[in-house]
């Protein structure tokens, strides 16, 4: 090796700790992409090959009778490839612990035999666990529920009978929603250990996969439409059909929604990094001023030398390259394999991902290069004269305001001192504001991200104010389900609630869109909703009906006013839009609001409901509970069936369980780049130190302590600091928009409210702080250290 | 191999330096300042040349037009037969790297790689010699300043003389024929600059040719030539030997009111008895000094060469010539002629000077009729 290579290694290794900070600068920005693209390919691959392997259904029809004439009737539908029937029951898991577990039976006489949504055995097994009388082969994300294979599990069914079954292994059902989702386990039984459940052996249900277009959802709609009818046709009662992000995995748009927004956030971060490096480039190249002036004198050329830089500079990011890949590729493939667990999928053998690879490159050579040429090109350039001459202490004071120095005497000369530091080398300080600026106002957006998510929660809580939430399965009336519940401790009100079928006929030729009505009564105190336009539903109201989002967003120009068509069990009403709401979330089919009065009469079952709300007195988790229990024994003694019961705390706890993922993955990301924004504070104030070595030895000579130097240095950091949080603050209001309506749009599929809060304000102020303290800390220690003879003999 | 090449000189008969008319202006804040006024230098092959004047004087400037860290506002520098106000900045870094070895005052070695590195680098940019022989050369320079014990130690492990040392060595590192030293020993103690100075005086005769800046006037004194420099001129350094007590400034004054005066040999300059008014200092060639005698040839009393002065006994005698001067049968003589008036005014300020020639006068008054007498 030549010696001006030796030279550039000199650079690379003997200055450690600046190598070390350059490198962990350019490493951040890498790693994030890294693991961003590793995990998204990873999860996305995995899920869907998993997804695809089971071969999935598209559609379900749910309708009475089916058999399996009608299997093969709605086989012969035009776009149909494969229809199998389902028979289905539930129950509801015996359990000493506080949980409501459902258990959704599905019967099948060999499990392995499905051919779609087929089932595969568990990770490290070959083969399913055979299948006996009185017992059940359960879907594997139900493993935390904590049961082991050849437990005796006791269920109750819906008559209030029990039964005991015995887990006989578990399987893996990728195309269902994960027990963690929904809290219910789905088990296969055999046709007869259906029957001895209380269910039947009839079909309750059709899984249907379309023949082309799989993942296109109007296609499949009016494919598994084409069916509902041909199975109307043939005299059986549809209930429902369920069309669901067709041809992926349940969590496929999440995933692509959650990789995109973090994929901005990493690329901000690289950005952020590009700063940075700016700025460690600068003052690298300061320092070695001399030394290049020094090379240039002994007949190094202006391209030698830069190139010299350029190898140096790629070296820092080679070496951070060469770091982050394993690192993001391992915190991919653990961090997938979690998630493939949460989401229900299995994880396939994690390939490395070239394309990731290439961006890493990119992104941690071609970055710090394109950040570096400039700096570079500026000092190569120096003449030899300008190099070796000797400067001195720095300059570039301008004569000061005397109002301002007059204004400044009720600070400590000292503090002046570091408040007048802090701003001598303003595209330094530029550089070092904005990406703490940035860094801020994403952390705060983030923040307020989380904290919009709790609104949109409260939002949709208003949908749901009942503490407790008891479904029937059938209609009972309601003065008599409402006494029993009423006499129940704790019990403030009770309202009676109906749900309903329906189907909405846009124009004669083309298959209706299924909808559900909601009907509280026109007096509940139970719903809050957020009314876009028009009115909510009032007292003597009758066809007036009020619209959601989800609805517009099928047919956008429905508007207050317009006049509705819809198909109840065969018989065309109308009905008047006087509002519309807005719920955030996946809600499918779209529910309509009506008034319970107008409806239970419209469907001949007035005076009877289908769901009855609960508000108790105390409102929190135990009271809710207490009183879901008792009101149940209540029922069950009066042979009254309960359904399932849904409290409010469980409710807002399963949201917040999904929301808060992504808002860690988010917290995850701004606290990279509050690291980058540290790395860029403590670079910038190591060089400051550095630049100033000569000022610290005349501090020195004149009587400055430890204490004095470190204050110095110390307070400087915090005012960059404080300033870059005031900035921030400002910043982070549009960027909270952004996120919101980013994240709204790909998770939620509608722009979500922005909620500016102060916590994120705060928590970034006290990051800040302590940042600051921290990335000053260490210059502020070395400066401390300097001794005169150091500072002022150096040459 | 020996470790120079005989310098040659690329520029056929002319100088191996050639400084012609060079201004060179700094902008100021309050102006443009004019560091370097006229400057006119010739520096031969194989000469030692000390360049001495004040701190501000323009030295580095100078020497910085030498080494073309630095470009003439005005003005032409030759170095070695090439025009170095005519380079560009990349070009003139490869042509310095291989003409031109810089030693600094303090030393300027990259701290981060070792001695012998260091010593490297210049032959790794210019790629002088073969990968394989560069080391082999760094270590027999590093033994000529006998350090080659230190070849593979950071510099910064190294005292002051051994890092100039060094320094020296790394100049010496692509065998250029011209080596510039800014103040090499200003930064050492006396024995270690004496060690460095003997460096140097070694270098000259193995042909280099040699150019330092120094404040030391008694090191000065021990190269062949010196030129003086005041505020941005070059005081005629034959002005300088022929008054050295006076200040740097009447000496510049002399320089700028002294009137060039060339007389083919063998021409008699002035002859004894004459009026005189005129002052004259030699910077080229011999005169003679003739008394002549009645009835008997004339008897040369004295032959001065340049950096002598004559002309000075009648200045303190009713200024009538008290001897013959004649250029010498070899050479054209060139001399610098100041009117009495003038040398009134610059020994009314330096009296020390007035008694320093008024001594000499004396003193040749005595030679003169000693010669006269024993002839």
């Amino acid at each position: 090796m030549s010696s001006r290579w030796k030279k550039v290694w000199a650079d690379f290794w003997g200055n450690k700790s600046r190598t070390i900070l350059t490198v962990l600068t350019i490493m951040v920005g890498t790693f994030a992409i890294g693991f961003n693209n590793n995990l998204s390919a990873y999860m996305l691959e995995s899920m869907d090959s998993d997804y695809q392997s089971a071969s999935p259904s598209e559609a379900e029809v749910y309708a009475y009778p089916l058999n399996d004439d009608m299997v093969k009737l709605a086989r012969e539908v035009p776009g149909v490839d494969a229809v199998e029937g389902l028979s289905m029951s539930g129950a509801k898991l015996v359990r000493s612990d506080e949980q409501p577990i459902q258990i959704q039976f599905i019967a099948t006489d060999n499990p392995s035999q499905l051919t779609l949504n087929r089932v595969k055995p568990v990770t490290g097994e070959t083969s399913l666990p055979p299948l006996g009388e009185h017992e059940i082969l359960v879907d594997a994300s139900a493993i935390p529920a904590g049961y082991k294979v050849g437990d005796i599990i006791t269920v109750e069914l819906s008559n209030g009978k029990q039964r005991q079954l015995k887990l006989a292994g578990y399987m893996h059902a990728v195309t269902g929603f994960p027990f963690s989702f929904t809290q219910t386990m789905y088990a296969f039984v055999t046709p007869k250990t259906m029957e001895w459940l209380g269910g039947s052996s009839d079909y309750s249900g059709l899984s249907i996969s379309v023949a082309e277009n799989q993942t296109d959802a109007k296609h499949v709609t009016e494919v598994a439409q084409a069916v509902s009818d041909r199975l109307k046709r043939a005299g059986a009662e549809v209930y429902y059909v369920s069309v669901y992000q067709p041809g992926h995995h349940f969590a496929w748009n999440i995933t692509q929604g959650i990789f995109f927004v973090l994929n901005v956030l990493g690329y901000m971060i690289v950005f952020l990094s590009g700063f940075l490096i700016i700025n460690t480039v600068t003052a690298l190249m300061t320092q070695q001023t001399r030394q290049i002036g020094i090379m240039k004198a002994v007949g190094g050329g202006t391209g030698q030398i830069f190139g010299m830089y350029v190898v140096l500079i790629l070296g820092f990011g080679l070496a951070a390259f060469l770091i982050a890949i394993p690192l993001a590729n391992s915190a991919a493939e653990s961090f997938g394999g979690g998630m493939a667990t949460y989401l229900n999928f299995a994880p396939m053998p994690y390939p490395g991902y070239p394309s990731a690879i290439i961006q890493q490159a990119i992104v941690s050579m071609l970055v710090p290069l394109l950040a570096a040429i400039w700096p570079i090109y500026n000092s190569v350039r120096v003449t030899v004269r300008e190099a070796v001459s000797d400067y001195g202490i720095g300059g570039n004071a301008k004569p000061k305001d005397k109002a301002v120095s007059r204004a400044a005497l009720w600070i400590s000369r000292p503090m002046r001192l570091s408040l007048r530091n802090a701003f001598r080398r303003k595209l330094r300080l530029s550089l070092t504001l904005v990406t703490l600026v940035l860094a801020g106002a994403i952390f705060i957006g983030v923040y307020n991200l989380w904290a919009s998510f709790d609104q949109t929660i409260k939002d949709i809580q208003g949908y749901f104010l009942a503490d407790v939430n008891i479904s029937f399965g059938r209609y009972y009336r309601y003065e008599e389900v409402a006494s029993i519940a009423e006499k129940v401790p704790g019990v403030q009100s009770v309202e009676g609630w109906t749900e309903y079928p329906g189907t909405l006929i846009r124009d004669e030729e083309t298959a209706g869109t299924q909808i559900m009505f909601m009907a509280p009564p026109s007096t509940s105190t139970l719903i809050d909703p957020v009314i876009t336009s028009g009115r909510w539903l009032e007292t003597g109201d009758e066809n007036a009906i009020v619209i959601g989002n989800h609805l517009l967003n099928v047919f956008p120009d429905l508007k207050v006013g317009d006049w509705l068509t819809i198909d109840i069990d065969g018989r065309k009403t109308q009905w008047q839009i006087v509002g519309t709401y807005t719920i955030t979330g996946n809600v499918s089919p779209p529910l309509l609001y009506v008034n319970y009065e107008y409806l239970s009469k419209l469907v001949g079952r007035p005076g009877q409901v289908y769901s009855l709300r609960v508000l108790t007195t105390g409102h929190d988790a135990v009271t809710q509970k207490n009183v879901r229990d008792q009101i149940q024994k209540l029922y069950e003694a009066n042979g009254i069936q309960f359904g399932s019961a849904q409290l409010g705390a469980d409710f807002i706890r399963d949201q917040k369980a999904q929301t808060d993922i992504l808002v860690y993955f988010m917290l995850a990301m701004a606290t990279m780049i509050a690291v980058v924004g540290g790395l860029g504070l403590m670079g910038t104030m190591s060089i400051n130190v550095l630049e100033r070595t000569r000022e610290i030895g005349v501090m020195r000579a004149i009587g400055a302590s430890n204490g004095d130097i470190q204050s110095i240095v110390i307070v400087e950091g915090m005012v960059v600091g404080l300033i870059s949080w005031a900035v921030s603050i400002v910043l982070s209001l549009p960027i909270t928009n952004i996120l919101c309506y980013g994240v709204g749009m790909a998770l939620l599929t509608s722009p979500m409210q922005a909620v500016y809060g102060l916590s994120g304000i705060f928590a970034w102020l006290t990051f800040t702080l302590a940042l600051a303290a921290i990335a000053s800390a260490w210059p502020a220690r070395r400066a401390s250290r300097l001794t005169v003879r150091d500072t002022l003999a150096y040459e | 191999m020996s470790l120079f090449s005989k310098p040659k000189n690329d520029n056929g008969d002319h100088a191996m330096i050639h400084l012609r008319d060079v201004h060179k202006y700094y902008k100021t804040a309050i102006g443009d300042y004019h560091a370097l006024n006229s400057i006119d230098l010739e520096i031969e092959a194989g000469e030692f040349v000390s360049i001495i004047g004040k701190s501000g004087s323009g030295k580095s400037t100078l020497l910085n037009m030498i080494t073309g860290i630095d470009r003439p506002t005005s003005g032409e520098v030759f170095v070695n037969g090439t025009g170095v106000h005519t380079m560009g900045e990349n070009k003139m870094a490869r042509w310095r790297g291989k003409n031109l070895g810089i030693v600094f005052q303090f030393f300027q070695l990259l701290p981060t790689i070792s001695v012998i590195e260091n010593i490297m680098l210049p032959m790794d940019f210019c790629r002088t010699y073969p990968m394989r022989q560069r080391e082999k050369r760094a270590l027999e320079l590093l033994e000529m300043v006998e350090l080659a014990d230190h070849a593979y130690k950071l510099p910064t492990a190294l005292s002051g003389g051994q890092q100039q040392r060094i320094a020296i060595a790394r100049a010496l590192a692509n065998d250029p024929p011209v080596i510039i030293a800014d103040e090499p020993t200003g930064n050492l103690d006396s024995k270690t600059a004496e060690s460095v100075f003997a460096l140097f005086n070694d270098l000259v005769a193995k042909g280099k040719t040699i150019i330092i800046v120094t404040h030391d006037s008694g090191l000065a004194k021990r190269t062949h030539r010196t030129a003086l420099i005041a505020d941005g001129e070059i005081v005629n350094e034959y002005v300088a030997r022929a008054m050295p007590t006076l200040t740097q400034d009447q000496m510049l004054w002399a320089t700028r009111n002294a009137k060039e005066q060339t007389f083919e040999a063998g021409t008699m300059i002035f002859t004894e008895g004459s009026s005189a008014d005129t002052f004259y200092i030699v910077s080229r060639g011999t005169v003679d000094v003739v008394l002549p005698r009645p009835g008997q040839s004339d008897v040369i009393a004295l032959q001065l060469g340049p950096g002598k002065f004559f002309g000075e006994m009648a200045y303190f005698h009713d200024r009538r010539r008290r001897a013959s001067i004649r250029a010498s049968e070899h050479s054209t003589v060139e001399v610098l002629a100041l009117s009495y008036d003038q040398l009134t005014e610059l020994l009314d300020q330096s009296e020390v000077t007035r008694e320093a020639l008024q001594q000499i006068a004396a003193k040749n008054e005595l030679v003169n009729a000693q010669k006269r007498g024993t002839s």
